[in-house]
């Protein structure tokens, strides 16, 4: 068996947010089976340094899948073919020896291009600002058992709130929807006691400021959920649809 | 609480307003059949069906006219929805990734089943159901010796399979999200939901093709 494979990478290749783009194809070789695709991207990049062409640009800050920076379409699925894992921990090998890897950005409206992989996630912050926190002075920590919290609703909000806002929801969904998203971060404090005071703004803040950003509509196709990362079921979706219907109408 | 016109502006209003519209058609269809089943104990039975219905007017045009309504509710909505999900990723990707078929098909099958709305109103609802094309062996059959001639043809039984198809692609993936857009999810009953969804559709797919088969084999009584 052999360590090293040979590649053949096509990229999207972007200058600016204005410019055109287009795909070039670069031949990676020797590339160590156990290094990262990130890691793969750095050693391309430094070639291609060392050859004076332009290195591709891409997110990438902790590397260790938590923190919710790096993502692109590997072979048209957000960070790559391995499920519940993100780009900078799929390793290389997961391929094959002279495959071909396609490489372009997560593509929304919304979010967009600003070079070769890199996309502006301004619009997910904004809807976090809407609403995605809890205003209230907590002062410093409780006693840890003066609000008790039922386990599986404990559970239920920390599963929820695994989401890393990579958007890898926005660039799986065939409408380019950011419902998991949203959906993830306002379940995340429903679930708590600490959000039942603003859960009900909260809701209406949120979904409202993804309309405003330009996101598509959820058709529950549920690609989101095969996509993420971090494995968030599209239950929260459900019990987003529910909670907006009851603050919209109901209150 | 949020402004009336605001809320259904929302995006989860939208698909709200969708689903009650598209259940409601969905109940009409399911009626509909129920009816059309009538058509195998013969022309006295059901165009007594057809006269009670008529004897009903002018009620029978205030539910025509609301279906009407939530007909072109369900339209304009799901419309509206289809444009922003385009606006919203002008430029696709190289390699699609494997959305399931039916999701995708969505507004296709939505134009099919309109398409075949309009062929279907203008052979039986907006015609004459006493004349030439309701005679069948001498008698004058009325709407069911017009079906009966209609499904005599071999191209339009193909024609009106091919819209029930339509109609069941469009309904397995409809029902089910019904649930979700109302956030009814549950781990323990998610797959009943998802086969009844496709059960029903399949269902009425089969149901009203059946009939015009049947029809078209000879097994409609005559008198």
């Amino acid at each position: 068996m052999s360590d090293k494979i040979n590649l053949t990478l096509n990229v999207w290749r972007q200058k600016s947010p204005k410019s055109a783009g287009k795909f070039e194809e670069y031949e990676v070789k020797d590339v160590d089976v156990n290094s990262s695709f990130l890691e793969m991207i750095d050693v391309l990049n430094e070639d291609l340094t060392k050859k004076g062409q332009d290195p591709i640009e891409f997110d990438h800050d902790c590397r260790e899948g938590i923190c919710g920076t790096c993502g692109a379409m590997v072979n048209g699925r957000p960070h790559g073919p391995l499920k519940n894992t993100t780009l900078c921990q799929l390793h290389m090998r997961e391929f094959k020896n002279n495959e071909t890897i396609t490489l372009e950005p997560f593509r929304s409206t919304s979010l967009p291009i600003v070079k070769d992989l890199v996309v502006d996630r301004s619009a997910f912050d904004n809807i976090i600002k809407s609403g995605g926190f809890i205003s209230a002075k907590t002062g410093s920590g409780q006693d840890a058992n003066s609000i008790l919290i039922p386990k599986p609703d404990a559970d239920d909000a920390f599963n929820s709130a695994q989401c890393i806002g990579c958007s890898a929801c926005v660039a799986a969904c065939p409408n380019a929807s950011a419902m998991l998203f949203v959906a993830a971060k306002v379940n995340h404090l429903a679930k708590l006691p600490q959000g039942q005071a603003e859960r009900k703004s909260r809701v209406k803040n949120m979904v409202l400021a993804m309309d405003k950003s330009g996101f598509g509509n959820c058709s529950n196709a549920y690609e989101c959920e095969a996509a993420c990362p971090k494995g968030i079921s599209v239950a929260n979706i459900a019990a987003m649809n529910k909670d907006f219907m009851k603050a919209g109408i109901f209150s | 609480m949020l402004p009336i016109k605001q809320y259904f502006a929302s995006s989860i209003g939208k698909k709200q307003i969708a689903a009650v519209t598209g259940l409601m058609l969905s109940a009409f269809v399911v009626i509909h059949l129920l009816e059309n089943i009538l058509l195998f104990k013969g022309p006295e039975v059901f165009n007594a069906w057809v006269d009670t219905l008529q004897s009903t007017k002018p009620f029978l045009y205030i539910i025509e006219i609301g279906l009407l309504g939530v007909f072109v509710l369900h339209l304009f909505t799901t419309f509206k929805i289809v444009v922003e999900n385009k606006r919203a990723r002008k430029k696709g990707y190289k390699e699609e990734g494997a959305t399931k078929i039916l999701v995708k098909i969505m507004p296709i099958s939505g134009t099919a089943l309109l398409l075949f709305l309009i062929a279907h109103l203008i052979d039986f609802r907006f015609t004459n159901h006493h004349g030439p094309a309701s005679i069948v062996m001498g008698n004058d059959l009325g709407l069911y010796g017009l079906v009966y001639n209609y499904f005599q043809n071999i191209f339009r039984v193909v024609g009106y399979c091919f819209g029930l198809a339509a109609l069941g692609c469009h309904l397995s993936h409809a029902i089910q999200s019904v649930f979700q857009t109302f956030g009814i999810y549950s781990e323990k009953y998610n797959h009943v939901i998802k086969k009844t969804s496709v059960g029903l559709a399949t269902g009425l797919m089969i149901g009203f093709s059946t009939i015009a088969i049947l029809i078209y084999l000879g097994y409609a009584p005559t008198a």
